[in-house]
């Protein structure tokens, strides 16, 4: 094993740390002390380990932090799947506003009626826009979201004496976390093949449904971007015998003013709110995944949800918390993502019906623009028009690059990864969203650089296959990081670095 | 954990092993080169493993060139099963190491001396050219315990140990000596050639093997994908089935032929036969490698049954060959709704059908279902696979 | 529109390369008779008018800087340095997706290892992932891995009552679709040895919260021992301040430590986005839910991070721990590490003093002014910055009054959730409550108990 290179690397908070450093934040105590509980505390030997460093110290590490990492402020992110939007900076403003940002989740609803509106109208908003009886707001991400509407209808049937309903039908295109939610929900999966056009094979459809079946899963668009042509045939075919049908909102983006979900049968539908709604992705979250649910499921939502009354002796209604009649409970500690909820609210408030369907349409236009633009680079995974995105296959004829290599040489290129190796079912898969906010100069630079790598990829295919040449750290050692794991800095560093207090 | 780290910092290890004359028979119509050598030689035959193994070896040493310097040495045997070879490709003297020295013509009996030397060094992985006798000639020895990998260059190439072409080949093996594989469970399949020269086509599954393997992408949230761990796959699968069975409680389960149903085997703790039709009763193997006979008698003992079976990779045979014990008298005794079939994904994804051939049509037909089955393909998972008559 | 950048030119050419005149020929895929329908949303704001709108929204909001807040019960109002908003409005972090493309994550995936330490040095754990959703999404997790870990041969989990009760909730619903029973929660909150009398062979785990829900630290001697003893695992709630003087759970056997890490660095913020700590022994690693970071090399050796263990077991098996959780809370966790790195040691333990002075000072002259009886079932307990005290009237009338004549929010009603505490206030000091506010609230309830 060769030793680790540390030139070029950004040192831990630890490497930085020297005894006796720190800053100094906190009031004098005020108050006359109380004597500590000796049994209880630390020992003396036992330090925390917390570094010591001053506030300049922690600045310029964050900040040579944030400059290694990308940003959909920083540059363009085809992403599949992941509808990595410009976040728009408004939002920040707003909900750092002392009401929304200071207010404490166990207020009387009386003290928190602003909130309060703000989630009550924001519910009845995504209730329009999906079609729904009812919405939660609850679900903190997408995953929650599925659990919870899978949750839902195990509860259902339970209530119903359909206790031989334990199979979930899952498009072998699905996201990898459908089969994930289910077994957590206590159901089994039986995943359902696509046909040669990409979408639900009916036939294997028709073979799956019984009455062991309590739902169907899916993506619509799916994750081919292709919208499910038969989908109202799929729906009646799942309800006829028995069983329920669950939308995964995660492309929801294609959707918003286009059709509703719900007008489509769909039964209960979790919405993205950090993809559709502009809510930034927060390097790996804070998410939202609210849930629509039809008048059979409405009722099991997870709550409290807000109801409004109207007074006719006060010029302005009444915001209350309710838990739904057969809710199955909480999903968290308070009412999910509500920071992320004041972004949500603020986007659609911005962009009214009109806008939002601006919106999608531009979305689809984006994708399909650079899907033509790429023909004949690459192989397309299905020839027809896509909605918000798109498959592509990264294989060049008499080339040894795959889809891995490709995407690594994009970063040279200054543009993020797509979405590889999924959906599953196509091989080598590039899987590209543009987004509706990407400009035609930044669609057409992609399509040029995706040409250009598709030229190098039989003129100089060890350019891909060791690409990234121009990040802070070239292809990382995978195997290394699971069998060697370091998954904290070394006790030695930590100790060598105590600050006494 | 430890015993992994070691093996990462010592020097990577190939052991190289070259059949010289395989692949003969195929060029002049002979169904294979075993025992055939003189009659195919006398048709015109010439030797072109060693044209096969140098392009891969030459394109290795190039891709090695260009990525991180890191030492290999290089196992093999004597004149032309594998140090020639080695040569043309510019591999220096001094990290070639020759644990079998060859005296007159090469024999099986040579492959498996040579696989005996690799293993005494404790090979990384075992490179060879060749086709499926010469598998099962490395098998027999090997096992499961070091993965191999093919050149190939045999007649007949249906075992899952093989690259694509020997470009591919040269690219697997350095990306697995480079710790970017994993490793799969594979079947070394061969046809039967003495019934195959008559004009019978019967595949026959002879050993399981270990190979290196493309990960198999799964994706477990929105963009991650991971890479696969075969046996975690095979474990959920056996504790499916057990979980199910501790429900239904079935009084006698037949397992199946084949690696996949052999593993759910060793899950259970039985010792499964790998090639035969085995019965467990409460647990306990009561019978390995049964004939008709012996299975019938089973089935007039216990009322309860199952039958796990699992489909031949690509072909997507599930009754019909190579278990023909398994005859339409037995399948209609078991009962078809008493059949479990199982598959991992990888598995799966190169057999897009599944297809029955008992020899009764009906029978056939009514196995098919309405053009689907259910197969397991994890834990609480099942996929609908097509089927084809 | 708003931020959408084509031009009418651009538009034209794009569709002509596509071959089509109009955008919605895109959609004819979509059942005509449900294409385009006409919403019922309200008209659109500029930005001007939606930021007035939504500060008039917000000023409907009683909140932590408008009023004295002596408000807890799971989320503190706590200090905020600056350099904690300044780090995670960087846009580098803040539109960044998840770290799945290490080369270009390399800011988020140190920051999330660095994280990692940090809270494995809290908690005196081995391993820490890189967050859930809140605490109770954390603990209904952990509770999944021990039964996980007793490979479906354990179906009962011990929870103690004196945990967040919304936490138990959450953990109740997340074992919807199982067998598994929850028992424990009906002793009595302050007593861990009927607790403790519930182990048995089908127990998998034993959760207590430390200090629990009443802010008052447990009893912890031995009950590690006797846990371990039959066969379970313990997994401890903790409060991440507090940590920073008392004993860490793994100090005293804790297998799984998890706490809401809001209190490091994250605003109230109504409830979420919070941020779920999850820390457990190194031996379980492989059974730990979540994403974690691990340091690795790349190609030509240097140093990198990356996402590690992805292919562990229960994202295959995806039946027994089994967890879905994909998106987490990163930019949470970026704020705690924020947090964490800018108070340093010497800065978290005057802050766990600071809770602990202040919230003594406060029991202790409402104990003397008031008369009322402070954690009247329970007295002896040594406490951290939370304490009941038994009004005679009501906890929301007497709340009403605090806030509409006092300007505070008053404490939490714990005969809400506990049958037997009725009129019980549950009161919370943090280093944001002066002296000079504690003394004002004694007084306000000196006169409104009177």
């Amino acid at each position: 094993m060769p030793e680790i290179d540390y030139r070029n690397s950004e040192k831990t908070v630890y490497e930085l740390s020297a005894v006796g450093r720190g800053t100094n934040l906190m009031p004098e105590c005020d108050v006359p002390k109380t004597a500590l509980p000796g049994a209880l505390l630390r020992k003396d030997t036992e330090t925390i380990g917390l570094p010591g460093l001053s506030e300049l110290d922690v600045v310029r590490h964050f900040i040579h932090l944030a400059q290694r990492n990308f940003s959909v402020d920083g540059g363009f992110y085809p992403l599949g799947s992941c509808t990595m939007k410009y976040n728009p900076k408004i939002s920040e403003a707003c909900a750092r506003s002392e009401g929304f940002a200071q207010s404490h989740p166990l207020q009387p609803d009386e003290t928190v009626q602003g909130n309060l509106k703000l989630m009550h109208d924001l519910q009845e908003w995504l209730k329009e826009i999906g079609g729904f009886a009812a919405v939660s707001l609850q679900p903190t991400a997408g995953a929650q979201g599925e659990l919870t509407a899978l949750l839902m209808m195990r509860a259902f049937f339970r209530n119903c004496g359909e206790t031989g309903r334990t199979q979930i039908l899952i498009p072998d295109s699905a996201h990898g976390t459908n089969p994930a939610s289910t077994t957590m929900a206590g159901f089994e999966t039986l995943e359902i093949p696509s046909d040669e056009h990409g979408n639900l094979d009916l036939a294997a459809l028709n073979a799956a449904c019984d009455d062991t079946v309590a739902g169907l899963m899916l993506t619509n668009p799916n994750t081919l971007g292709l919208f499910e042509r038969d989908i109202e045939t799929i729906v009646r075919c799942v309800h006829d015998c028995g069983g329920l049908v669950y939308g995964d909102g995660a492309n929801m983006n294609a959707l918003a003013g286009v059709v509703r979900p719900g007008d489509l049968g769909i039964d209960v539908m979790h919405y993205n709110l950090h993809k559709t709604f502009g809510t930034p992705h927060g390097g790996g979250g804070p998410g939202s995944g609210p849930l629509g649910a039809g008048e059979k499921l409405a009722a099991y939502l997870p709550g409290p949800l807000v109801r409004r009354i109207d007074n006719v002796e006060k010029p302005d209604p009444g915001y209350m918390l309710f838990i739904p009649e057969k809710t199955i409970g909480r999903m968290n500690s308070h009412f999910g993502s509500f920071g992320v909820f004041v972004r949500a609210y603020a986007y659609i408030l911005q962009h009214g019906a009109e806008g939002l369907k601006q919106n999608a349409l531009h979305a689809v236009l984006n994708a399909n623009y650079l899907r033509e633009k790429l023909r004949g680079v690459y192989p397309l995974s299905h020839d027809r028009t896509c909605m918000h995105e798109f498959v592509l296959q990264g294989k060049i004829e008499g080339s040894s690059v795959r889809a891995v290599d490709i995407s690594k040489r994009l970063l040279d290129y200054g543009f993020h990864p797509p979405t590889i190796y999924f959906p599953l079912i196509v091989p080598e898969a590039l899987m590209i969203e543009p987004t509706e906010t990407e400009s035609k100069q930044t669609l057409d630079a992609f399509a040029e650089a995706m040409k250009a790598i598709a030229q190098e990829a039989v003129d100089r295919p060890e350019t891909l296959h060791t690409a990234p040449h121009t990040t802070p750290v070239g292809r990382l050692d995978e195997v290394r990081a699971a069998r060697q794991l370091k998954l904290r800095e070394d006790d030695r560093k930590v100790k060598d670095n105590l600050n006494k207090a | 954990m430890d015993r992994v780290c070691e093996r990462m910092r010592e020097k990577k290890c190939v052991g190289i092993l070259i059949n010289p004359i395989a692949g003969m028979g195929g060029r002049v119509g002979l169904k294979g080169t075993d025992g055939m050598e003189n009659q195919a030689r006398a048709l015109g035959a010439r030797p072109a493993a060693h044209l096969r193994a140098t392009e891969t070896l030459c394109r290795f040493i190039q891709l090695m060139s260009q990525a991180t310097d890191f030492p290999l040495r290089w196992l093999t045997c004597s004149g032309e099963m594998g140090e020639a070879v080695l040569k043309t490709a510019g591999i220096p003297m001094n990290v070639i190491e020759i644990v079998h020295t060859v005296t007159g013509k090469s024999s099986a009996e040579d492959t498996r001396r040579a696989v005996r030397g690799f293993m005494a060094q404790k090979v990384d992985l075992i490179v060879f050219c060749g086709g499926d006798g010469t598998a099962r000639d490395i098998c027999s020895v090997a096992g499961i315990s070091v993965p191999i990998l093919g050149i190939p260059s045999g007649v007949k190439m249906f075992s899952g140990v093989f690259a694509t072409n020997p470009v591919r080949c040269a690219e697997t093996m350095l990306a697995f000596l480079q710790n970017r594989l994993t490793t799969v469970q594979t079947e070394v399949l061969d046809l039967d050639e003495a019934s195959y020269r008559a004009g019978e086509w019967k595949v026959k599954l002879y050993h399981a093997a270990l190979t290196p393997f493309e990960p198999r992408y799964m994706q477990s949230s929105k963009a991650l994908i991971e890479n696969v761990d075969d046996t975690a796959i095979r474990a959920g699968i056996a504790d499916y089935l057990l979980e199910q069975f501790q429900r239904e409680t079935p009084a006698l389960v037949f397992l199946g032929a084949g690696s996949t149903v052999k593993s759910v085997g060793d899950r259970w703790g039985i010792d499964k036969t790998l090639l035969g039709v085995d019965a467990v009763v409460d647990g306990e193997c009561i019978g390995g490698d049964l004939n008709e006979q012996q299975i019938l008698a089973l089935l007039g003992r216990f009322k309860a049954r199952k039958l796990v079976l699992s489909p031949i990779g690509a072909q997507g045979f599930v009754l019909g060959r190579g278990n023909s014990q398994l005859s339409p008298a037995v399948i209609r005794d078991i009962g078809c709704s008493n059949i479990i079939v199982i598959a991992t994904p990888a598995k799966l994804a190169k057999t897009p059908v599944l297809r029955f051939d008992t020899g009764d049509a009906m029978l056939d037909r009514e196995l098919a279902g309405d053009g689907y089955i259910r197969v397991v393909t994890g834990y609480r998972r099942r996929t609908l696979v097509k089927t084809m008559l | 529109m708003n931020f959408l950048p084509h031009t009418e030119t651009e538009l034209r050419e794009m569709l002509s390369t596509l071959g089509l005149s109009q955008l919605e020929a895109l959609f004819a895929d979509i059942p005509e008779h449900v294409r385009f329908p006409d919403l019922t949303l309200p008209s659109p704001l500029s930005q001007m008018e939606l930021e007035a709108h939504l500060r008039k929204v917000a000023g409907r909001n009683a909140n932590a800087s408008s009023h004295e807040c002596f408000l807890g019960a799971g989320a503190y109002h706590h200090y905020v340095p600056a350099t904690v908003d300044y780090v995670i409005r960087r846009g580098e972090f803040f539109t960044a997706y998840t770290p799945y493309q290490p080369e270009a994550s390399q800011g988020m995936l140190q920051a999330m290892f660095e994280y990692e330490s940090m809270i494995c040095q809290l908690t005196g754990m081995g391993v820490t992932n890189a967050s859930h959703y809140d605490g109770a999404t954390a603990l209904a997790e952990a509770v999944r891995m021990a039964l996980d870990l007793a490979s479906g041969n354990r179906q009962k989990i011990v929870l103690s009552p004196a945990i967040n009760p919304h936490y138990r909730e959450t953990v109740r619903t997340y074992l919807h679709g199982s067998e598994v029973s929850l028992v424990g929660e009906n002793t009595v909150p302050d007593e861990l040895d009927s607790l403790l009398s519930q182990l048995d062979d089908q127990v998998a785990a034993l959760v207590i919260q430390n200090p629990n829900f009443l802010g008052q630290f447990e009893n912890i001697t031995g009950i590690a021992e006797k846990v371990h003893q039959a066969g379970a695992l313990l997994i401890v709630v903790a409060d991440p301040i507090a940590l920073g003087l008392f004993q860490s759970p793994g100090s005293y056997g804790a297998d799984v430590v998890i706490a809401d890490g809001q209190p490091l660095g994250i605003p109230l913020s109504f409830g979420g986005p919070y941020l779920g700590i999850f820390a457990t022994r190194t031996t379980y690693v492989r059974h730990m839910p979540g994403r974690v970071v691990g340091e690795t090399v790349d190609q030509s050796g240097r140093r990198g991070y990356v996402l590690t263990l992805a292919a562990r077991e229960q994202h295959i098996r995806r039946a027994r721990a089994t967890s879905n959780i994909c998106t987490n809370s990163g930019l949470m966790a970026l704020a705690a590490a924020t947090y964490l790195a800018t108070l340093g040691e010497s800065g978290l333990r005057k802050v766990a003093a600071l809770c602990f002075h202040k919230s003594h000072y406060a029991a202790q002259q409402l104990a003397e002014k008031t008369g009322l009886e402070v954690n009247a079932h329970a007295p002896s307990k040594p406490f951290f910055k939370e304490f009941y005290v038994q009004l005679p009237r009501p906890v929301d009338e007497v709340n009403r009054i605090l806030r509409e004549e006092y300007g505070v929010i008053g404490g939490f009603d714990l005969g809400a959730c506990y049958p037997g505490f009725e009129r019980q206030m549950l009161i919370a000091v943090t280093e944001m409550n002066t002296k000079a506010a504690i003394d004002r609230l004694v007084d306000a309830l000196v006169t409104v108990t009177r």
